[in-house]
């Protein structure tokens, strides 16, 4: 099955990477780059600076944490998005430290500022980027490209039933990344 | 569970997804290259460490076991009387050899390993089992480097690494070769770790 294979070939990598293999941590690297940036940049609401100290502190946490990483929990690019969320929310923290208020009696009180709220093309793509890179293949070849099902099932070599299957997936899980970014609902 | 959507199911209720959200960022130039080097760094300095803690470790044992050898090393007896030497083969009448036998002979001396022969496991396992023990150790780190660079075939690769990693001596176990690619790398060191030769943890 592809996603025992895969699981395999992280261990294999993971290993290596221990083992100071910089070539085994280049494949890792180029296959995730892309995709957290793109993610860290929909959470960010398309600030390309903070997207910037954002993905290098992910990926300094990802290099000196990477023993951390358990493939048989789930995959490398799920754990980086988790470390993603773990630095953008350090960095909202040190942001709202910023702002305090000072009360009658001269004592300074925090006040956190809420996350600001996305606005509904940026929740989606929050959500959509958060997703296994092959549901957001799927998701984009349906939803960017207007590919229908044949269409897409010709282009991948398989057949219609395998990709409704897997955009069925691919929804139920973009569903899931929405709710938890926007819990009123898309 | 929810049934398979149809065509025309949007991928959220209300209004239509705006374009942009699907629009992929482009990245900043420079940046890919700068935080590959700044994550390199650390892994190469892992690699270091690594290596000096497992050479001393290897060392340590190799010092071991030679002199354990040295100090338990019988003295070699007086001997006398002819030395034995290999018949000569009998003389048989000579016969056209098969197409087969043509074509294993040219296996046998075949400097290569063709993609035609690595891609049948029959005709591969008989050039294994016909090669001298420093050719097998060849051929299936070939075979390896094979199926991992133009197939991309990592079982097929961890398989012939394995079966290398299991026939060779333990001084070349032990040694890393710079063209060396990271899965057999790692293999490699988890081999020396399950013989006790890589306990240090970084």
């Amino acid at each position: 099955m592809e996603l025992d294979r895969d699981e395999r070939e992280e261990h294999a990598l993971r290993a290596a990477v221990l083992a100071g293999d910089e070539e085994a941590w280049r494949v890792l690297y180029d296959r995730h780059f892309d995709s957290l940036y793109a993610y860290v940049h929909a959470r960010t609401r398309g600030d390309a600076h903070r997207a910037e100290e954002a993905v290098q502190d992910c990926w300094a946490v990802a290099v000196r944490r990477i023993r951390a990483f358990d493939p048989n929990a789930g995959a490398f690019g799920g754990w980086l998005r988790g470390i993603a969320d773990r630095v953008l929310l350090n960095e909202r923290r040190r942001w709202a430290r910023r702002f305090r208020l000072r009360g009658e009696k001269g004592k300074l009180e925090l006040a956190e500022a809420p996350p600001p709220r996305l606005e509904r093309a940026e929740l989606v793509a929050a959500a959509l980027t958060s997703l296994p890179d092959r549901y957001q293949d799927v998701l984009r070849a349906k939803y960017e490209e207007r590919r229908s099902v044949a269409q897409i099932a010709g282009d991948w070599g398989t057949t219609d039933k395998a990709v409704e299957s897997m955009l069925t997936r691919a929804r139920q899980a973009f569903r899931e990344a929405w709710n938890r970014l926007d819990p009123t609902g898309p | 569970m929810e049934k398979p959507m149809d065509g025309n199911e949007p991928l959220v209720d209300g209004a239509p997804v705006p374009p942009e959200a699907f629009r992929r960022p482009s990245v900043p130039e420079g940046l890919r290259e700068r935080v590959l080097a700044q994550t390199g760094r650390i892994v190469r300095r892992r690699r270091h460490t690594r290596r000096a803690l497992l050479m001393a470790a290897v060392a340590v044992a190799y010092a071991g076991g030679a002199g354990t050898a040295f100090w338990l090393a019988p003295e070699a007896p007086e001997t006398a009387g002819p030395v034995m030497t290999a018949e000569a083969p009998s003389q048989t009448p000579a016969t056209a050899p098969t197409a087969m036998e043509v074509a294993s002979a040219q296996e046998d001396a075949a400097p290569v390993l063709s993609d035609e022969i690595l891609r049948d496991a029959e005709r591969f396992t008989l050039v294994l089992k016909r090669a001298t023990p420093e050719r097998r150790l060849e051929l299936l780190r070939e075979a390896g480097d094979r199926w991992l660079d133009n197939y991309g075939d990592v079982d097929r690769a961890v398989s012939c690494y394995r079966q290398f990693l299991d026939q060779a001596p333990a001084g070349q176990l032990a040694k890393f070769h710079p063209d060396e690619n990271w899965l057999l790398r790692s293999l490699r060191l988890a081999r020396l770790e399950e013989k006790g030769y890589g306990n240090a943890s970084i």
